[in-house]
């Protein structure tokens, strides 16, 4: 398999996947940007550079998912700190039942 | 080697790329996703030891290019086109918001992430009875919202009907205070406008002046023009220094020094 396709393969993959991630990093704790970016970019394939976090957090706001707050840094300027909605919480459960679901029949078949 | 104003211009040429390449989506997102860029840049540049042009250029390649984020922000269907299909579930969610959270929280809570942008709009969708019309011509006075700090200016703003967008920049004042704005206070703007928040993203280095020599006073001023607070020891017995003037500093002259740094001085007492 020549690696360009391996490429597309993983981002058809990630798609699915990435703003439930972002979801589940922002179901314990509000998070700012660029952590967000730093923990999904260091999470082995999830992200292939920082800033393509951005236009994904953008969407989730618009659609309700994650909402926003400035904050106060002790060692930099103020921080927009990501927070999950109700309807991101509902959204990120539903995933989670369909994902285990998903997991299973793919690695039966694979096995 | 190059110094703050410079890398301050790598970053500003990278946001530039940056919008230019996001071209093609509504200003709204555009202004969102550069914001948030913006906003990691100035955030990763003061975690950053010193400001080198390394350690800049090495935040941005992490980012990725203008390029890749546009890219990406073409694959989340950011396009003006879905934006006003999406229009009004947006906005039936912000008015159950709205009916849950009341008075600043709300401004400042949607304020933050829309840039304060289309708080008055928000507010024109959870109450019909205002036209829309009337929002094209009232016009308000921008209030005052330098020296305060982002957080305080955006609950201003938002409490007159304005947004806001940020723009950082290198100085020796505390990070996340707001330095200038544009326009300038008591300008009258049509509701909804965007004030331009410049703010102290970093802290620039400062050398230290030689103030050796110097009286007390002297020192004082010379060291309160770099932005420099002052500490004095003695008066100490010294045969050979007029009374009063200042004999030891510590950091010595020509030190780079990062914010509210206080030089120490002893203070001559004349022959003991």
């Amino acid at each position: 398999m020549v690696p360009g396709s391996t490429n597309k393969m993983l981002a058809q993959m990630r798609r699915g996947a990435i703003e439930y991630c972002v979801l589940a990093l922002l179901r314990e704790q509000d998070r700012y940007g660029l952590e967000l970016a730093r923990t999904l970019a260091e999470a082995d394939g999830l992200v292939t550079s920082e800033g393509t976090v951005y236009p994904l957090l953008t969407r989730l706001h618009r659609e309700g998912l994650i909402d926003a707050t400035w904050e106060e840094s002790p060692n930099g300027p103020p921080r927009r700190y990501y927070r999950i909605t109700r309807d991101g919480r509902a959204a990120l459960k539903v995933f989670c039942t369909q994902w285990e679901r998903f997991r299973t029949t793919v690695d039966k078949i694979l096995a | 080697m190059v110094d703050d104003a410079d890398l301050d211009a790598i970053c500003t040429d990278y946001l530039e790329r940056l919008r230019e390449s996001l071209g093609d989506l509504s200003a709204e997102d555009r202004r969102q996703i550069v914001d948030q860029v913006s906003e990691h840049i100035a955030s990763a540049r003061a975690a950053l030891p010193q400001q080198t042009e390394t350690g800049v250029r090495e935040i941005l390649k992490r980012l990725g290019t203008p390029e890749e984020i546009a890219a990406a922000a073409r694959t989340e269907d950011l396009s003006p086109v879905h934006r006003r299909k999406d229009g009004p579930i947006v906005i039936g969610g912000v008015v159950a918001v709205a009916l849950c959270v009341i008075g600043i929280g709300f401004a400042t809570a949607l304020g933050a992430f829309s840039g304060g942008g289309s708080a008055p709009n928000r507010e024109h969708s959870a109450s019909p009875t205002t036209g829309s019309t009337s929002r094209a011509s009232t016009k308000v006075a921008v209030p005052v919202v330098t020296d305060v700090s982002v957080s305080t200016a955006a609950q201003s703003l938002a409490g007159a009907g304005l947004g806001y967008t940020l723009r950082y920049t290198t100085s020796d004042r505390p990070v996340g205070l707001v330095l200038q704005q544009r326009p300038e206070p008591g300008s009258f703007v049509h509701l909804g406008t965007d004030v331009v928040l410049v703010v102290s993203g970093t802290q620039s280095s400062v050398t230290v002046p030689d103030v050796v020599g110097q009286s007390q006073a002297q020192a004082q001023s010379t060291l309160a023009q770099v932005g420099l607070e002052m500490t004095v020891e003695g008066p100490v017995p010294n045969d050979q220094v007029p009374v009063g003037d200042v004999f030891t500093q510590a950091p010595a002259s020509g030190s780079q020094v990062v914010g509210k740094t206080s030089v120490t001085v002893t203070v001559s007492a004349g022959p003991g």
